[in-house]
């Protein structure tokens, strides 16, 4: 299989007064396209930051980060915006839906940054709104939605660009465990269809509906293992 | 994607109501007061200039006394030199006067003799300035006839006392009946009227004081003067006028020996030089107008300034989405722009309805600009662009993973 993502003696370092705050230590990972992965750690062991890179929001102080085998290192800003429009879905913890748009607004805005025609942005929102099962809920506005609900908004939204990479940053952390499973059952699914997987959680129960788990401590990885169903 | 941003924009403006309204009332105030105030400073010269050219503007004023040549831009020539204690006063004949009409291209002379008198019907009285002049004044002067006629030379030469009123006074001293035929006293002494001519309207200058013609001898036996203020003159065209001044200028110079003690103004100079002022004023009321402008632009970069940091987990989200940099940059700067084209285009409205109100009461000729409408709005949008541009680009530079920390 080959490598979707590759990380080589991948540094993150901050400099804050004065001081330089390493946060991430050379760090390599593989991840094979189609794979479900978490990576667990306590707060403060850098897996945000982790995320971050991966996500193109951050970029790394040293080392490479190689993504559907194109490196990334030092690209512009313009042209990480562009990975991040093409390649890859957020899913947040706290939603980070917009509140003055409706569900189907909030799921459009990446085809929009796409340049796609407000009608098909539309058509593919609402498709991608079904998927989640938030069809007849489109109209709504997210302080008119669930917790739970708000999390299915966004993920329609990571969905709605065929984006082969989806990264969840405690993405069951505001919900209620019920609500978490149904997210959970979720990600299996849409895991199935294809798309690559990657979860950051502190909590094991979330962790162990991954295929792999990837543990981190102090800007190291200091477990890598599979899990056995 | 443009007109989503627009949409966009038009969104966010409306979701903070209260706040664009505020912040587009410095827009809307600079944008109104540009047009108002240009529409009215042409509105005043138009009927600065209306009300000169009907005293003609091919007329020249030729004064007489100690001292005239020094003071400058005189309106007219029916004011007294008061100035006449210093001996020996310059003076100009009626001869003199008269001969000033032999200059190449002069069509006519109207020399007057001018004092104050009292005109008496009955117990009804008027205060005048009493004009002792020749025939020629009436077409010099731009006079219309309202009844009867005006002087004659066949007054000049048989003595007769006649008089001409001005319809003010005739109505004054004889209500609504036509006074042709009456008599009039003027400082007790009686006069035939024999016209009255119709008011001109309101005006700059003498023209519109009360007056009432006498011919020049009665004027000066009455007046016990017998020197000329002040000679009216007409060119044969307002192209001429420089000409003749050059030329009336040498003739007086060699009679009266010192430009100090006579001057020449043509009311066209006047004019221009009025039109002139009037151009600068109106020039600088409309640049006080566009401080406001630029004060209203710096009211929409302070509030793009306080939106951009309200909304920077919305940046960051946007930008997590797959916006680029540029998209943020257009979208926070069509929501400036949005906001002074939408005060801009409340700024005509208010501009043009107070320029045709205010032009009313002002009783000018109302009339309005379109080129300064657009001219003001697309200032307001300059304005939008590049006060809007400082803000939008700080919300294009935010870093994605700082933008989404904010809570």
């Amino acid at each position: 299989m080959d490598q979707f993502i590759e990380l080589e003696r991948l540094s993150k370092s901050y400099r804050m007064a004065g001081e330089e705050l390493q946060i991430l230590h050379q760090i390599s990972l593989s991840v094979p396209s189609g794979q479900y992965l978490s990576v667990i750690g306590p707060s403060g062991s850098g897996k945000s930051t982790l995320m971050h890179i991966l996500g193109c929001l951050d970029v790394p102080s040293q080392g490479r980060y190689v993504l559907d085998g194109r490196d990334l290192t030092g690209l512009s800003e313009a042209a990480l915006s562009q990975v991040r429009r093409q390649s890859i879905g957020f899913i947040f913890q706290s939603f980070n839906l917009l509140p003055s748009l409706n569900a189907v607004e909030n799921v459009s805005l990446p085809l929009m940054y796409q340049g796609i025609p407000v009608t098909q942005q539309k058509e593919r929102a609402e498709a991608a709104l079904e998927r989640v099962g938030l069809r007849e809920r489109r109209h709504h506005r997210p302080h008119q939605l669930s917790g739970g609900q708000q999390q299915r908004v966004a993920i329609a939204r990571a969905l709605v660009a065929d984006a082969p990479l989806i990264l969840a940053d405690e993405p069951t952390g505001n919900l209620d465990s019920h609500s978490g499973e149904e997210i959970l059952d979720l990600f299996a699914e849409l895991n199935a269809e294809g798309r690559t997987f990657l979860v950051i959680t502190h909590d094991p129960a979330v962790a162990s509906r991954s295929q792999r788990i990837v543990a981190i401590h102090d800007g190291t990885v200091v477990e890598d293992r599979k899990v056995t169903a | 994607m443009i007109s989503q941003s627009i949409g966009v924009a038009l969104r966010a403006v409306w979701e903070q109501k209260l706040r664009s309204i505020l912040t587009m009332l410095g827009i809307i105030i600079g944008v109104g007061a540009v047009i108002t105030l240009v529409t009215l400073g042409h509105g005043a010269s138009s009927s600065v200039t209306k009300n000169i050219e009907g005293l003609g503007s091919n007329l020249l004023v030729v004064d007489v006394g100690t001292g005239v040549g020094e003071s400058f831009g005189r309106l007219g020539g029916a004011t007294t030199v008061s100035d006449t204690s210093l001996a020996p006063p310059p003076n100009l004949t009626l001869n003199e006067a008269q001969k000033l009409g032999n200059i190449a291209r002069v069509v006519g002379v109207a020399p007057v003799v001018e004092g104050s008198g009292t005109l008496g019907v009955g117990t009804t009285t008027a205060s005048v300035g009493l004009v002792g002049t020749t025939p020629a004044y009436q077409n010099i002067m731009n006079y219309k006839l309202q009844e009867g006629r005006f002087l004659t030379p066949l007054d000049e030469t048989d003595g007769e006392n006649v008089i001409v009123l001005r319809s003010t006074e005739a109505q004054t001293l004889f209500g609504a009946i036509n006074p042709v035929g009456d008599t009039v006293t003027v400082n007790g002494v009686p006069f035939e009227v024999v016209g009255v001519l119709a008011n001109k309207g309101t005006s700059l200058g003498q023209s519109e004081d009360s007056f009432a013609a006498i011919p020049i001898d009665r004027a000066e036996s009455l007046l016990g003067s017998t020197s000329l203020s002040t000679v009216y003159l007409s060119a044969k065209s307002q192209s001429n006028v420089t000409a003749v001044i050059s030329r009336l200028d040498q003739k007086l110079l060699s009679w009266i020996g010192t430009s100090q003690n006579f001057s020449v103004t043509a009311q066209s100079q006047i004019l221009s030089t009025l039109t002139s002022v009037q151009n600068s004023l109106t020039l600088l009321l409309a640049g006080v107008a566009g401080i406001s402008l630029i004060v209203g632009g710096i009211g929409i970069m302070n509030i793009m300034l306080v939106s951009v940091s309200e909304r920077t987990r919305e940046i960051g989200i946007r930008k997590a989405v797959g916006a680029s940099r540029g998209a943020i940059l257009g979208q926070f700067l069509i929501e400036a722009l949005v906001l002074s084209g939408i005060g801009g285009l409340l700024g005509v409205g208010s501009g043009a309805a107070a320029s045709v109100l205010l032009s009313k009461s002002f009783g000018y000729q109302p009339s309005f600009h379109t080129g300064i409408a657009l001219l003001a709005f697309a200032f307001a949008l300059a304005v939008g662009l590049v006060f809007g541009l400082w803000p939008a680009n700080r919300a294009a530079g935010l870093r994605p993973v700082d933008a989404l920390r904010v809570e």
